[in-house]
């Protein structure tokens, strides 16, 4: 065989070669091969959802809000600070618009717990963040952050439940505390909750049925039985009384 | 001008007069215009002294005065332009020249008197390809004919001639020439185009006789015979040179031309023989529609009647086709076109669609088109566009469509606005879930909707009806799907489930009796004031949603909110359960609405 001859297989195995090496680096089989995504298909950047939580249209901030708790390709630690910098927020300039039919005003109480419900999706890993938040904090925006720590089921969160269900101004916060008292179990809650049996903030649905009796409710009281029932007990109702029977 | 080999004289003298009036200076070949290929064509035609094919006319009329033209005509003419005592045009028209050469006659001659009837024309059709940029002939044709008459009596004798003519055949770019050439200063560009063509194929048929006393002289054009008889005897007969052989001459011409500008002139020539010029040169041409652009979303207006009106506009290359394209617009049932088809012919120019439909199905998406539809355009082998797939819209939030007003709330004054186009169209489509036009009726500020945002709709007791606000075709939220929010048709949707849910329980209820009189607000028979009554509470089914998070599996009557999860009324935890019922997306191939599910961009 000549030279020339013999150089045709040589060009030939080296082209295979090459083609292999390029292939089995861009195939992911080194050491440095990205791991594979858990992003949802269609799902937006993670800077485009938090570029929605500050949308001056609160439909869309909520929405945001609960669609970033649910995004496991997104760090915890990104979600719970992106949540908690938007219920900040919301604490500090509070939405005033009329509420939608089935809850009652003010709407930013109802947008304050949708918020600290979608931190319950991200776990325990959001304590520390959480904990931090509410060490740090002072006011109202602490009494929310507490509220936080018990959507994490942080084991420091029922005394500071407990606390802010007796001596909180807020009803939305009681209400809230009540809440999590009973999501949590917490049976050194039930003195506490008994007590709010007899809270005495009111609240009016607002309904798109016309004509409907609109009668005054007590929204905290009802979640304080609601978590007295979580725990066991039983609860009896005569027109607005609540009683532990 | 042509005729046999012995008639070369008064051709070439045509010849002669054409170059010194009109011959072009070599210059460089025309600027790149993209096309490779341009068509054209040139028209002569000439009656008159000019066209004369007699021979004995020629001998005695024709060919004296072609040179006492140019003696008492061309010469004198041109010493004026030299010596500065006549101007003509940097420019002249072959008409401007000859109506100056014509002006001056130093014997005062008028050619046209002279008793021929005579003319000749011819017709050539070319295609000129770029090589190596000069424009040269590539192939063409031309088409030829004549026609003479003359008679005369002078004394005893007499001439009479009649001769006619006609040939066609190819064009050799080896034997023919055509160029086109810019012979104009940089910047200011002057095309000439230039034929030199060999005529190869024709006949002329006829004869000239020329009597004089005992002497009869006879040419036979066709047969190509010659006959001489004295006192009655042929002394000559013979055979002329060139007989049944076909015309061969050539033609020469030279114009300036405007690509897709139709030229022509009208002049008397030297000889004062009316001549008649038309020639025109075009490129392959093309079109690109501009507006509306490929995907535009087209809307009617707000107006009454609601108007959609946008531009027809190609780009044509090159722009003088313009008036050849013909389009074709969509129709669209229900709503006038002002421009018939019969009127839609030419460019960027504006058609309007008057009158909103009544029917949603009448809106789609649909095409644009136009083409050339013109003899010459498709002579010229013009590309028609692309045609535009567009869409038509209706304006979400106008109230001009063109159904009835639609049915009001019992309560709102008669003189509030009739319903909006989005609840008259989405009506007609899976959004209205097949329900009756009266059973979903538009609120508006008149009929009981708030003014501030917050409401998309509502139920008032005792209605059978329900009523939607203009927030129903903006945005709807759910709490218990809070991730999700619906938008426009969807929306549309979910409020009339929500608004039906409450119309439903209130007759299954409420309405079928449950309450009694004693008891008008039903505090003994909902006594958490939840809407339901007490003693069906515990039997309703809980949504999945809210079981799951609470772990809560029923209602309770000792609860205005029995699962505390949602800071929501137990029948609203029912009402928005009912809005799952409806899939998103699953109406978008109907939403017409601009903006909506088929829109991208801002509705124009």
């Amino acid at each position: 065989m000549t030279s020339r001859k013999a150089l045709v297989p040589i060009l030939l195995v080296l082209l295979v070669g090459v083609v292999g090496v390029f292939l089995w680096v861009r195939g992911g089989a080194g050491p440095e091969a990205p791991r594979e995504s858990r992003k949802p298909a269609g799902a937006l950047d993670p800077t485009d959802l938090e570029a929605k939580l500050r949308d001056s249209v609160w439909q869309l901030r909520t929405a945001a809000a609960w669609r970033l708790a649910g995004r496991a390709d997104i760090p915890i630690a990104r979600r719970a600070s992106a949540l908690l910098q938007v219920l900040e927020r919301e604490i500090v300039s509070p939405t005033d618009a009329p509420v939608f039919p089935g809850t009652w005003p003010p709407l930013t109480g109802y947008i304050r717990t949708e918020y600290v419900h979608a931190i319950e999706e991200l776990g325990p890993a959001a304590r520390a963040l959480v904990s931090e938040g509410y060490r740090k904090s002072s006011g109202e925006v602490r009494d929310w952050y507490g509220l936080a720590l018990g959507a994490t089921g942080a084991p420091e969160a029922p005394p500071v439940l407990r606390e802010l269900l007796a001596r909180s101004n807020d009803p939305d916060v009681r209400w809230t505390a009540a809440w999590y008292l009973g999501w949590l179990k917490d049976r050194n809650a039930v003195s506490i909750l008994k007590a709010a049996l007899n809270d005495s903030a009111t609240a009016v649905p607002v309904s798109d049925v016309r004509g409907r009796p609109r009668r005054p409710i007590y929204p905290v009281r009802e979640q304080a039985a609601l978590a007295l029932e979580a725990l066991g007990l039983t609860v009896e109702r005569r027109g607005d009384t609540f009683t532990v029977r | 001008m042509l005729c046999r080999r012995y008639c070369r004289v008064p051709l070439l003298s045509v010849i002669l007069i054409c170059a010194v009036v009109e011959s072009p200076p070599p210059a460089r070949a025309a600027q790149g215009d993209q096309p490779q290929t341009m068509h054209g064509f040139y028209r002569y035609k000439v009656r008159g002294l000019t066209a004369g094919a007699g021979v004995f006319s020629a001998m005695l009329f024709k060919v004296p005065g072609t040179y006492a033209a140019m003696v008492s005509r061309v010469v004198p003419g041109f010493f004026k332009i030299l010596s500065g005592m006549a101007q003509v045009s940097n420019d002249p028209s072959a008409k401007e020249m000859h109506d100056f050469l014509r002006s001056g006659d130093l014997y005062g001659m008028d050619y046209s008197t002279i008793p021929i009837t005579a003319g000749y024309g011819i017709e050539i059709e070319f295609t000129l390809e770029l090589v190596k940029k000069e424009w040269q002939l590539k192939r063409g044709s031309y088409r030829w004919s004549s026609d003479h008459h003359f008679s005369v009596s002078p004394g005893e004798g007499s001439i009479v001639e009649n001769v006619r003519g006609q040939g066609n055949g190819a064009l050799d770019p080896k034997t023919s020439s055509i160029t086109l050439m810019d012979v104009g200063k940089k910047g200011s560009p002057r095309l000439e185009l230039a034929g030199n063509i060999l005529i190869t194929s024709g006949f002329v048929a006829g004869k000239s006789v020329w009597t004089n006393g005992p002497i009869r002289w006879a040419i036979d054009q066709g047969k190509g015979e010659v006959e001489i008889v004295m006192g009655g005897l042929a002394a000559v007969r013979d055979k002329l040179p060139g007989a049944n052989e076909p015309v061969v001459g050539n033609f020469s011409f030279s114009k300036r031309v405007t690509p897709g500008v139709t030229g022509r002139e009208v002049y008397q020539d030297l000889l004062d023989s009316g001549v008649v010029e038309e020639w025109e040169l075009w490129s392959e041409c093309s079109a690109a529609i501009e507006i509306p652009k490929k995907e535009d979303e087209l809307s009617f207006d707000r107006r009454k009647p609601g108007r959609l009106t946008h531009l027809a506009r190609a780009k044509v290359k090159p722009s003088f086709w313009e008036d050849d394209l013909h389009w074709e617009f969509e129709a669209i049932e229900g709503s006038t076109l002002d421009t018939p088809p019969e009127k839609a012919n030419g460019n960027d120019f504006p058609i309007t669609y008057t009158n909103l439909p009544e029917k949603n199905s009448a809106f789609k998406f649909g095409e644009v088109r136009a083409r050339f539809d013109t003899e010459r355009a498709k002579r010229a082998r013009c590309k028609d566009p692309e045609p535009h797939k567009v869409g038509y819209f209706f304006a979400l939030t106008g109230v001009n469509h063109g159904g009835p007003p639609g049915p009001r709330p019992d309560r709102a004054p008669s003189a509030d606005r009739p319903n909006p186009n989005w609840l008259h169209y989405w009506m007609q489509t899976k959004a209205g879930l097949g329900l009756p036009v009266s059973f979903v009726r538009y609120g508006g500020v008149g009929g009981g909707c708030k003014s501030l945002l917050g409401e998309n709709g509502y139920f008032l007791r005792g209605d059978k009806y329900i009523v939607v606000c203009d927030d129903a075709a903006l945005i709807s939220e759910n709490p218990l799907a809070p991730d999700m929010l619906l938008e426009g048709i969807d929306a549309f949707a979910a409020t009339v489930l929500h608004e039906k849910m409450h119309h439903d329980l209130y007759w299954k209820w409420w309405g079928a009796g449950y309450g009694t009189p004693d008891d008008p607000d039903n505090e003994i028979l909902d006594s958490d004031s939840d809407g339901i009554p007490d003693l069906l509470e515990s039997s309703l089914p809980v949504p999945p949603q809210v079981k799951s998070k609470t772990g809560r599996t029923k209602f309770s009557p000792k609860y205005t909110n029995s699962f505390g999860y949602k800071r929501m009324d137990d029948e609203h935890y029912l009402a928005y359960a009912a809005e799952f019922e409806w899939r998103p997306g699953s109406a978008k191939q109907e939403d017409w609405a601009c903006p909506g599910q088929q829109t991208k961009a801002l509705c124009r």
